[in-house]
């Protein structure tokens, strides 16, 4: 047929002709500006709106910016500097301050020679987390270890660490590491001593301290583990009243009554006969301070300070076995902690205790039985009813209330505490959400299949409730981090106000403000935007497992 | 199994208490009960020990007493004569002033850069998704302390208003058609008068500006009977499939009577002006009120565009192009089918962002907003000595405000919610 109809027909084009360029109009950057930003009048204003906008932040920033200092003892210095060289009149950054201070942005007031401790618990906490955070994909989680590794070593080159420690470090570092590496059940391990660790590296003091926390742990787990066949709840019952047990009548005595005879079998007659008179002392001052409590018109601010300094006296006493005793480090106060090292510590230990505490809350929220039901829903609501900064003043001026009579415990530790419960309240919200997601149908096959209640909430409902709330857990997380920056307000060094404050109170710097918000503005920025993009690829990650 | 043996009839053994999951749940209450009244009595207990150490008591009579200092910002009638409590309720009303602004401009900017973040324009959707991303990751705290320097540092003195006489310029001026002044003390702005007005009633608690209630019942009046007159058009469209022209009677409706008040009872606007060293004519708003709503405002903003965003995208595209297929203009698409549906969506989170604002709004304390934690947390507690009664009567307050909040919201989340069988 085709032979017919080409016989018939005067011409046929044999071969197709190439496509004409499109019209300039449709091509390339034209076309895109076209779409994007001015397809229409309505489109066309605004984006002028906006160029002018940037224009607006451009020429107001970038002159400040431009015109930066980098090297100057004052302000006075810097804006000399600046005018010298920019002409009368023209305004400039002077992050001299940062140059001078930054230190104390990151470590407050800790002493300079030892920190590379701060450092190496958060090198030790990258790697140990980094295993969990990318728990499938080896690659990433190789990078991620070599990654903290490099972080912590030049970060403690940088502060000036000796070569003797950057070299333990890195062994150490190494160690975790190819353990983890090679079996990924270290990984675990390696977390739940980590927080003991940290806690040693970042207070320092006797060993024995962490070491005796642990056990208690330690003893609470064998008990729970003999104490299984009485029932799930009898045997975390009997466990916890263990440790508690432990805590409190055996670790203390133990622990200073190993200090000691370490520190006498180290050092000689003269010093442990000196080492008793100071302990004798140090007993004496206690039995007087309590003779004074007793009287009726003590005055109080004089009692205030006894107490305080017997603390400290007590403190260097545990120093003094530490040192001599050569089983712990030097212990550094709380009042010496600010800038990020505050926050991070904060932050960090709320996260960790708060998950666990929120779970339970959840649970409890969740429960048919109507005491435990309705005591944890006036703690969420309580909790989630009032601002934080109420709660910090509970722990600064309130706690001392609440306990015993004489009671003094770290303000860090009181505020972590008030931290923690504050964000447990709103991760058992979180994670309520995500057990209400759950389909009825995982609850009935958890029961047919005889699961108990607790072994059905650990092995089928909360890992696919938790994995449902974990965009809400991590930005509870990031909130809660930038929270922590209230705690300015009960007299800590925060890194937003608290270091800025400190050091504007000084002649040389009065009246420096823009650089200080730039500098830790993006800090915060950095971490909880990292944060966030992280909870986005954990979300993603996690679907495409489900399907 | 048809015939099961007879439960074997051993009598009540102490082994079931917690094997026998009929009694189980019993002793865990019971148990946790003893513990929670064990631990709050060891908790009173210290207290009291404590206080009684201290030689303080519990007791609330200190708030009838002189509180004996000033107050920045006053709402109401103070002086350092009234008592703690006047104090205390100060506080609370500026508060609650200071997070019902912020709300509001909140969700007017959260609702704009949600909208904008979803357009087609590129430069536009980037600009918000920059702003938002800067604002949610740093602290609250970070952009009220920047809002009160940019306010005390950098803007001007009130003096520099002043014309130079020798060169007829000012080294600042005005904004907004040179009516609003930002200076490094205070924000001057327009403020409104009636010179035909009624005067205000005299109660113990605050003066009652009968001109402002007169007002606001009738802007009630006017919304509640536009809505009337949109109802009546829906209900004839329904019959005719006709809507009758209804625009310029709403804005009669609206805005007549209001106006035609106005004018009755004398309405002036008067812009503020420099006097001397001060402005003087409108109303002074102190710094520390406006860097800390400005600080909250922008914060709280972005989460809101997040959830109004989230809101939007969260309904599906089907409906849009169903209500296309009907033939609804995109306003009305927008107006009759995507807003409904979203805002079932949005309102929820959207309580818990005002909670948070109202939370927020302590962080005062950074700012010097006399609000009630600086008043009733702050100077009473340090005048009194009481903390104890001080910040639990705080919290009570706090706690109710957001119960308040979370309830009222509530209702309005029901009205909107979708009415399942």
């Amino acid at each position: 047929m085709s032979e017919k109809h080409a016989s018939s027909t005067a011409y046929v084009r044999t071969e197709m002709l190439g496509a004409k360029p499109a019209p300039v109009s449709q091509t390339g950057l034209l076309r895109w500006l076209r779409e994007n930003l001015f397809s229409n009048w309505v489109n066309a204003a605004l984006t002028l709106v906006g160029l002018y906008f940037v224009y607006f932040l451009f020429s107001h920033f970038y002159p400040w910016f431009a015109h930066s200092v980098w090297n100057a003892n004052s302000i006075m210095e810097c804006r000399d500097t600046i005018t010298a060289e920019f002409g009368e009149g023209a305004t400039g950054a002077c992050w001299a301050v940062i140059q001078e201070r930054w230190h104390q942005f990151m470590f407050g007031f800790y002493p300079r020679e030892l920190y590379w401790r701060p450092l190496l618990a958060l090198g030790l906490l990258m790697t140990v987390m980094g295993p969990i955070l990318f728990s499938e994909v080896v690659r990433n989680r190789l990078i991620f270890m070599g990654f903290a590794a490099v972080f912590t070593l030049v970060t403690m080159a940088l502060v000036g660490t000796p070569m003797s420690i950057l070299a333990m470090t890195a062994v150490i570092l190494a160690a975790v590491s190819a353990a983890i590496a090679f079996r990924f059940s270290f990984a675990m391990l390696a977390a739940a001593i980590f927080p003991l660790l940290a806690i040693f590296l970042l207070w320092g003091g006797s060993i024995w301290t962490v070491i005796f926390i642990g056990l208690g742990f330690v003893i609470a787990g064998l008990v729970m583990r003999f104490a299984g066949n009485f029932g799930a709840i009898m045997s975390m019952a009997l466990g916890a009243l263990a440790a508690v047990l432990f805590w409190a009548f055996v670790a203390g005595p133990l622990g200073m009554l190993i200090d000691k005879t370490v520190t006498m079998s180290n050092l000689g007659e003269a010093a442990v006969a000196a080492q008793e008179q100071l302990e004798t002392r140090v007993d004496a001052a206690a039995s007087a301070l309590a003779e004074l409590e007793a009287a009726p018109d003590a005055p109080r601010a004089a009692l205030r300070s006894a107490e305080r300094n017997l603390a400290g006296a007590e403190r260097a006493l545990r120093d003094y076995y530490a040192k001599n005793g050569f089983i712990g480090i030097e212990s550094v106060g709380s009042d010496r902690f600010g800038g990020f090292l505050l926050a991070i510590t904060i932050g960090v230990g709320g996260i960790a205790m708060s998950l666990p505490l929120g779970i339970v809350l959840a649970l409890g929220r969740q429960s048919n039985m109507f005491l435990i039901k309705s005591l944890s829903v006036i703690f969420i609501e309580f909790i989630r009813g009032v601002p934080l900064i109420t709660l910090l003043f509970v722990a600064s001026l309130l706690l001392n209330y609440f306990l015993p009579p004489g009671t003094q415990f770290d303000i860090i530790l009181r505020v972590m505490i008030l931290v923690t419960m504050f964000s447990a309240a709103y991760i058992a919200e979180v994670i309520r959400g995500g057990l209400a997601a759950l389909p009825r149908g995982q609850y009935e096959a958890a029961d047919a299949l005889g699961l108990d209640y607790w072994k059905a909430q650990r092995l089928i409902i909360l890992p696919q409730a938790l994995k449902i709330s974990i965009p809400g857990i991590v930005s509870t997380f990031i909130g809660m981090f930038k929270d922590t920056t209230l705690v300015v307000f009960v007299g800590l060094f925060d890194p937003l106000k608290g270091i800025p404050d400190f050091i504007r109170s000084v002649f040389e710097w009065k009246g420096i403000y823009w650089e200080f918000f730039v500098f830790v503005g993006a800090i915060f920025f950095i971490i909880n935007f990292a944060m966030s993009r992280y909870s986005m690829y954990l979300e993603n990650r996690l679907k495409r497992e489900h399907r | 199994m048809s015939s099961t043996p007879d439960v074997p009839n051993q009598g009540f053994r102490l082994s079931q208490l917690v094997y026998d999951t009929r009694y189980r749940s019993l002793t865990i209450q019971t148990v946790t009960l003893i513990l929670v009244l064990l631990g709050f009595g060891w908790l009173i207990n210290n207290t009291v020990q404590n206080l009684q150490d201290l030689g303080k008591d519990f007791n609330f009579g200190f708030l009838w007493s002189r509180a004996g200092y000033d107050i920045g910002q006053l709402p109401i009638p103070y002086t350092n004569d009234s008592t703690h409590a006047r104090a205390a309720l100060v506080g609370l009303i500026n508060t609650l002033w200071v997070s019902l602004l912020g709300c509001a401009a909140a969700t007017v900017l959260g609702i704009f850069v949600g909208v904008l973040r979803l357009s087609h324009n590129w430069l536009i959707a980037r600009l918000m998704t920059v702003y938002v991303e800067v604002f949610r990751n740093i602290p609250v705290l970070l952009w009220i302390l920047i809002s009160l320097a940019v306010l005390t540092e950098v803007s001007p003195q009130p003096r520099d208003f002043k014309i130079n006489p020798e060169t007829g310029v000012a080294k600042a001026e005005m904004i907004l058609f040179d009516t609003v002044a930002v200076t490094n003390r205070y924000t001057a702005i327009p403020a409104g008068s009636f010179t035909r007005g009624i005067d205000p009633i005299e109660t113990p608690l605050a003066p009652i500006s009968v001109n402002f209630l007169i007002v606001a019942a009738i802007v009630a009046v006017s919304i509640w009977a536009n809505r009337k007159l949109l109802a009546h058009a829906t209900k004839v469209q329904e019959q005719t499939g006709r809507r009758p022209v209804t625009w310029w009677k709403s804005l009669l409706i609206l805005f007549g009577p209001l106006v035609a008040a106005l004018v009755v009872m004398g309405f002036e606007m008067h812009t503020p002006e420099l006097k001397g060293f001060n402005f003087s004519g409108g109303t002074n708003v102190s710094n520390a009120l406006v860097a800390l709503w400005l600080g909250l405002t922008l914060y709280t903003a972005s989460f809101i565009a997040e959830i109004v965003r989230a809101g939007i995208m969260a309904i599906s595209k089907g409906q849009t192009e169903a209500a296309f297929a009907l033939g609804l203009r995109p306003n009305r698409t927008m107006k009759l089918v995507v807003l409904p549906q979203a805002l079932r969506v949005i309102v929820p989170p959207l309580i818990s962002q005002y909670l948070n604002l109202t939370k927020n709004s302590s962080l005062a304390i950074a700012v010097g907003y006399a609000d009630l934690r600086a008043t009733l947390g702050g100077t009473t507690l340090n005048q009194t000595g009481r903390e104890l009664e001080s910040i639990l009567l705080m919290m009570l307050i706090y706690l109710m405000i957001s119960l308040t909040i979370s309830g009222v919201m509530n209702l309005y989340n029901r009205s909107v919610k979708l009415k399942e069988r």
